[in-house]
């Protein structure tokens, strides 16, 4: 018995194992499917490639369909192949109708004409022996309805990752989806799921237009022709690397701009060790330089930060050095800071609904040449910080209610002493289904015993605020701080409303009052202020995002000088 | 003609016995009034059976219609892998004028077929370029007119599906996503939410405050939508991180199909915020 019973299992063990209902998608890897055809074009919107006479397919394993028409759905990882049908394979050529291939599910359909209609499956690449009968999904061959919708790009051959990039070639690019651009030698187009595609190493530019020439699963390289008022040459290009590794890592290098003797060299690189250390650097050189020709000046700085997770809190240690001139001419100081700084998680305060944050800092400020001015060459600094958030109440004719507290003081042994503290709280109220008001009264303060023992650096480690969003590491409330005290109170009104998924319109008026001075100038802010923002849908995937404030003729300024115009895909 | 068609459905696959392989056969495709090409026989499938339209006679030919994928060596095969085969003197022809369409038949069209109940066979097709309403889909096409040379198996992989969401096909979700931003986080900010569908446009959404610490946004969805997000400030240095300050993943967004779908997001901090 024990041995009809061993036998048995041997003979299931061998037997072949049938195809699964409950098959879970696999990872199609990055193996590359290649397109190409008459018209090879690509709608971003539908995040469809489809291809037009002639067409003919290369799938990852060297397999080639030829047919009419082909699609490819990067989200459904399916290819369907139409219209006179070949499909030549290892293991021999079939002629059919149409053929559809999911590749996250291994599966394979085919529509031979030859000898006889029919229908057959290849499971798991296997080109042999088909199923043949074998029932089929009802969509398995649906091909997307395109007609009424432009391309996004258009070429006659793409090479198709299916889960990072697509590479154009040669390649017309509909810019806002209506302008086509002349034909470039080569498009990659990125939708990878990995979000360090995004990070953004390029700073200060109203337009930009990237042109990604290189990519694959790992790394893309893009020029971007950029436009910013405020530069002496306006329109500049400059070049931007991505690469991308493990489970989070990245490394970012950009040259903004290239085309000027004015740059700006950018490194951001970050990795994690498991899932509680983090590493990251940041790394800017600024040059003057023709070319790449040896530089009239260089400077610049790295910061490197090292965060561990720890229980309900995390630790970062921090090290910045700056490099006033990295020639032999200039003046060779090279400040260092490094510091350490403790956050805690948000906690519950006991059974308030109140809850709290704390954090704290400490570091060790180094400038031979003396800091901020000053004849020390070292500076300690530490500080302390506490966040209080109060849970929404519920007020009369439905009113939410809520509130938030902020207080640090930081020590700095110039001596010097500075306290922020803000204070913001809101009432707010769902007018109808798609309208909200927020009425938020915001009150800011810093108190130092000295404005000008202050210094501002990148590291945040010391307390203070960080270069370049302070001149003199101390906090901004609408403008910089230049005065021991300030106090800023804001009281503002704010709308939102979204009638549809379309349109967006947003409203705000600000009083502000300002001590010890608010007198009108270039440099103050504004008494009363209304802005305005609508963001509306202008093609299937493009919105428009325009804004302009009124400043109630504020020294002779009425108008915010111009509107805010922005573009950007959704 | 047919009755010959039907007695020698065995020679098809071998060498014809109209002097040359069958996969060479081209129908007879009349288009509008006028046939175009000489006739070539198209014989039946074995596992047709003729309908038996002695019994139930048809008052009106069955018409039936779905996406085109191919008109070829003597078939019309449909997106849903069904092919019908067509009459020697099949007219094909423009639903909406009836006259010879002036667009190549190619796939991604829509088309009725009609079938002719005693020979089964498609004796007009009729072309659009958009879905026609007025007929039985194709997919409920009897198996009597269905051409496949194997029978059918069943699939197993068609069972009740495990799948996260109904069909990529599932009607629009309303979608609402509430964001609880953290304390810290400056009174005038904006946020938004950056998407891998954007190319992780930092500003890709933007999402309505609604009090002092929350903002949402209401969107439309297709059923099966699957998505990854992170909210922003509007640039990714002030991307939402851990609570660690850690870069965090991405979050995924599965739309599983329904009516509404409401979620609630905790944000635990900025990356530019300490």
């Amino acid at each position: 018995m024990k041995r009809a019973i061993a036998l048995a299992a041997a003979l299931a063990a061998m037997s072949p194992i049938p195809a699964r209902s409950d098959q879970a998608p696999q990872d199609v890897g990055h193996a590359l499917l290649r397109v190409s055809a008459g018209h090879v074009r690509y709608f971003a919107d539908q995040a469809v490639v489809q291809a037009r006479d002639g067409v003919e397919v290369r799938l990852p394993d060297g397999a080639v369909v030829r047919g009419d028409i082909a699609t490819v759905d990067l989200r459904l990882r399916r290819i369907a192949v139409a219209g006179h049908v070949t499909l030549h394979t290892a293991a021999g050529d079939y002629a059919g109708a149409g053929f559809a291939d999911f590749f996250a599910f291994r599966r394979a359909y085919f529509l031979p004409l030859v000898p006889a209609a029919d229908r057959w499956t290849f499971l798991n690449g296997d080109w042999s022996t088909p199923e043949k009968g074998r029932e089929m999904p009802g969509d398995a061959f649906a091909l997307p309805d395109l007609q009424n919708i432009q391309p996004y790009i258009e070429g006659t051959s793409a090479a198709i990752d299916f889960t990072t990039f697509a590479r154009f070639a040669p390649a017309t690019i509909r810019v806002f989806d209506a302008v086509p651009t002349p034909a470039l030698p080569v498009y990659v187009y990125n939708y990878s799921a990995n979000q360090n595609f995004g990070v953004n190493s390029l700073s200060g530019a109203s337009f930009d237009a990237p042109y990604a020439f290189a990519g694959s699963a790992d790394s893309l390289d893009a020029l971007h022709l950029r436009y910013d008022q405020t530069r002496p040459v306006k329109a500049f290009w400059s070049f931007e690397h991505h690469s991308v590794f493990g489970d989070a890592g990245y490394a970012v290098f950009s040259l903004n701009p290239a085309s000027e003797p004015t740059k700006q060299w950018n490194l951001l690189g970050y990795d994690q060790v498991g899932t509680r250390t983090g590493f990251a650097v940041n790394a800017q050189l600024f040059t003057v330089q023709s070319g790449l020709a040896q530089p009239a000046s260089s400077n610049g700085f790295a910061d490197v930060q090292l965060t561990q997770a720890l229980a309900q809190s995390a630790l970062r240690v921090d090290a910045t050095q700056s490099y006033d001139s990295l020639l032999a001419t200039g003046e060779p100081n090279h400040p260092f800071v490094l510091g350490s700084q403790w956050a805690g998680y948000d906690q519950p305060l006991f059974r308030s609904g109140f809850t709290y944050r704390l954090q704290s800092g400490l570091a060790h400020i180094h400038d031979a040449f003396g800091i901020s001015g000053q004849t020390l060459p070292d500076v300690w600094s530490h500080y302390l910080g506490a966040y209080l958030a109060t849970p929404q109440y519920q007020g009369p004719a439905g009113i939410g209610l809520d509130a938030t507290a902020q207080i640090q003081r930081t020590w700095l042994s110039f001596p010097n002493t500075i306290t922020t503290t803000t204070l913001t709280a809101s009432a707010s109220r769902q007018v109808t289904p798609h309208i909200y008001l927020v009425a938020t009264q915001l009150t800011q303060t810093v108190s130092a015993t000295s404005a000008a023992l202050t210094f501002a650096s990148p590291n945040t480690a010391t307390g203070l605020t960080p270069a370049p969003q302070s001149l003199n590491g101390l906090p901004i409330y609408g403008i910089a701080t230049v005065v021991p005290d300030a106090v800023s109170r804001n009281y503002i009104l704010s709308g939102s409303w979204q009638p549809s998924t379309a349109f967006q319109f947003s409203a705000a008026a600000q009083q502000t009052n300002y001590s010890p001075v608010q007198v009108p100038g270039l440099t103050s802010v504004p008494r009363y202020q209304l802005n305005g923002d609508a963001r509306f849908r202008i093609t299937r995937t493009l919105f428009a995002d325009v804004s302009r404030g009124y400043l109630f003729n504020w020294g002779g300024r009425v108008w915010t000088p111009q509107f805010g115009i922005q573009v950007s895909a959704q | 003609m047919i009755a010959l068609l039907l007695s020698v459905p065995l020679m098809w696959g071998g060498p014809s016995m109209w002097g040359g392989p069958l996969w060479s056969a081209r129908p007879t495709i009349k288009v509008g009034p006028t046939v175009l090409a000489a006739a070539t026989p198209i014989p039946q499938a074995s596992q047709t059976p003729p309908p038996d339209v002695a019994a139930t006679p048809a008052p009106t030919l069955p018409r039936y219609s779905g996406q085109l994928l191919d008109v070829e060596r003597g078939y019309v095969v449909f997106s849903t892998g069904d092919a019908l085969k067509l009459a020697p003197d099949v007219a094909i022809v423009d639903d909406d004028t009836g006259a010879a369409p002036g667009y190549a038949v190619e796939p991604g069209l829509y088309a009725i077929a009609i079938v002719a109940p005693d020979t089964g066979l498609v004796t007009s097709l009729r072309l659009a370029r958009t879905p026609r309403p007025n007929a039985t889909p194709i997919a409920e096409v009897p198996r009597s007119y269905v051409i496949a040379a194997s029978s059918p198996q069943p699939n197993p992989d068609l069972a009740p599906p495990k799948t996260r969401y109904t069909s990529k096909l599932s009607a629009a979700v309303q979608v609402t996503i509430n964001a609880l931003v953290p304390p810290d986080t400056p009174f005038d900010a904006d946020v938004y939410i950056a998407t891998d569908t954007s190319g992780w446009n930092a500003q890709a959404i933007k999402m309505q405050r609604v009090d002092g610490r929350h903002f949402r946004i209401v969107t439309e969805l297709q059923g099966g939508t699957d998505f990854h997000y992170l909210f922003t400030r509007g640039s990714w240095t002030s991307v939402e991180r851990e609570r660690s300050g850690l870069q965090r993943p991405a979050r995924e967004l599965v739309i599983e199909g329904g009516d509404v779908l409401d979620i609630a997001a905790t944000i635990y901090r900025w990356a530019d915020l300490p």
